[in-house]
């Protein structure tokens, strides 16, 4: 049986989206347990009720904040249950990378996949000691922080303002300080140059991920302060059974390649 | 170079020690102390500085290489380019205004497929003449080579 735990709604706006998601579900005939976080029960105690009571299949349905945390839970608590749990993800977010990454057009869409319940496997980053997560952990400061980061067999220094780790250890960094200003792309747009790209920001891959500071660092999974530096992250090979859309999913280096030019 | 194809970039910011390697191309930007290797292309840009040997399928370079230099397919030095060291290629372009200290040496197409299908052996033998060893017991084996900009 399906199990969905929803966001605790902000607003209006909100709960509607949750009411149509119950309908399309009912419609589609897959209605399971329905439960909604809230102050008194958070997403991770739902989760850990539902995977007590023995499901199955959690779904999770809110913000890409929410589906991590939820997508947290279940990796934590999967080893001591000795079995492997199917995760889907309703992402209500319009802007959420998760829903482009899932080439999920929209709500009606997320529900269909669930329906057919094809799932396939898929990284999840683990930062050691802290959190799970499916999207991107990043670290955000507003002035330039100088980071010693470790990968692999390779070591480097850096002032950054932002950095972007994704659950397959792909990431980025730069300080937006340095970045290539508003007056440069304008230019380089106006005389039809595609080389904007901006020479501050570096790109890596790794299995294993070491970053500290000068300074102690928040690092953030969407809206969650999860840990602070210094951190090591490591990527789970296909640690999570995800429901995608039947041939639909975009592995992160391919969603890459399908960027426009 | 597709730019799609980049799994690493090093910016201009970063200054990076130890082996830096991927099967995928490298775009460097920034300070490199140390070993680069890919099994595609490396792009070796006007504000890069590398020093360490320099290994891939195809290597330009705009920037500075203090360190070996072997591209199996092809190695191009830009106008703004600088290499300081030995160069191993099978085509070799070197643009007015470049720099390049060092020896070059022509790898063969049997030797430039044998060694990209085993990156773990040792370097191929280059065809040197006897000319160029005594050149080399003599310790006056760099040859320099600076073309002015017209």
């Amino acid at each position: 049986m399906y199990y969905y735990v929803f966001e605790q709604p902000h607003s209006s706006v909100d709960r509607k989206v949750n009411d149509k998601v119950k309908m399309i579900l009912t419609d589609f005939g897959i209605v399971g347990e329905f439960c909604v976080s809230s102050p008194a029960r958070s997403a991770e105690e739902l989760v850990d009720m539902g995977l007590r009571k023995g499901m199955g299949t959690v779904v999770a349905v809110g913000s890409e904040d929410h589906i991590n945390r939820v997508v947290n839970t279940i990796k934590t608590l999967e080893r001591g249950l000795h079995r492997d749990i199917v995760f889907g993800a309703v992402p209500t977010d319009k802007e959420s990378s998760l829903r482009e990454r899932l080439r999920l057009q929209n709500i009606q869409e997320a529900c269909e996949a669930l329906k057919y319940r094809r799932f396939t496997t898929v990284d999840v980053g683990y930062i050691e000691g802290a959190s799970y997560f499916l999207t991107s952990a990043e670290i955000r400061v507003a002035r330039p922080t100088r980071v010693t980061i470790k990968a692999d067999r390779w070591e480097s220094e850096a002032e950054i303002t932002d950095m972007a780790i994704y659950s397959d250890l792909t990431f980025n960094f730069y300080n937006s300080q340095h970045a290539k200003g508003f007056v440069d792309r304008w230019v380089s747009w106006l005389t039809n140059n595609r080389d904007v790209q901006d020479k501050g920001i570096s790109l890596f891959r790794a299995k294993i991920l070491r970053v500290s500071g000068e300074a102690v660092l928040p690092v953030l999974v969407e809206k969650t302060v999860v840990a602070r530096t210094p951190i090591v992250a490591y990527k789970m090979p296909r640690a999570l059974k995800l429901i995608v859309k039947r041939d639909r999913f975009t592995p992160r280096a391919e969603e890459k390649k399908k960027e426009p030019e | 170079m597709k730019e799609n194809e980049i799994h690493t970039i090093v910016g201009s910011n970063v200054k990076l020690t130890g082996t830096l390697k991927d099967t995928n191309d490298i775009v460097i930007h920034g300070t490199v102390e140390g070993e680069v290797v890919s099994d595609q292309n490396i792009v070796v840009d006007e504000t890069a500085n590398i020093k360490g040997p320099v290994t891939a399928q195809a290597v330009s370079v705009s920037g500075v290489v203090e360190g070996m230099v072997r591209a199996l397919d092809k190695l191009e030095i830009h106008p703004s380019g600088r290499v300081d060291g030995n160069i191993q290629t099978k085509d070799l372009i070197i643009h007015s205004g470049a720099r390049f200290i060092g020896k070059s040496d022509i790898i063969s197409d049997e030797q430039g497929q044998a060694s990209s299908d085993s990156s773990d052996e040792d370097m191929p033998v280059i065809e040197q003449s006897d000319e160029t060893d005594e050149e080399s017991e003599d310790g006056d084996e760099e040859v320099k080579v600076e073309v002015d900009e017209e």
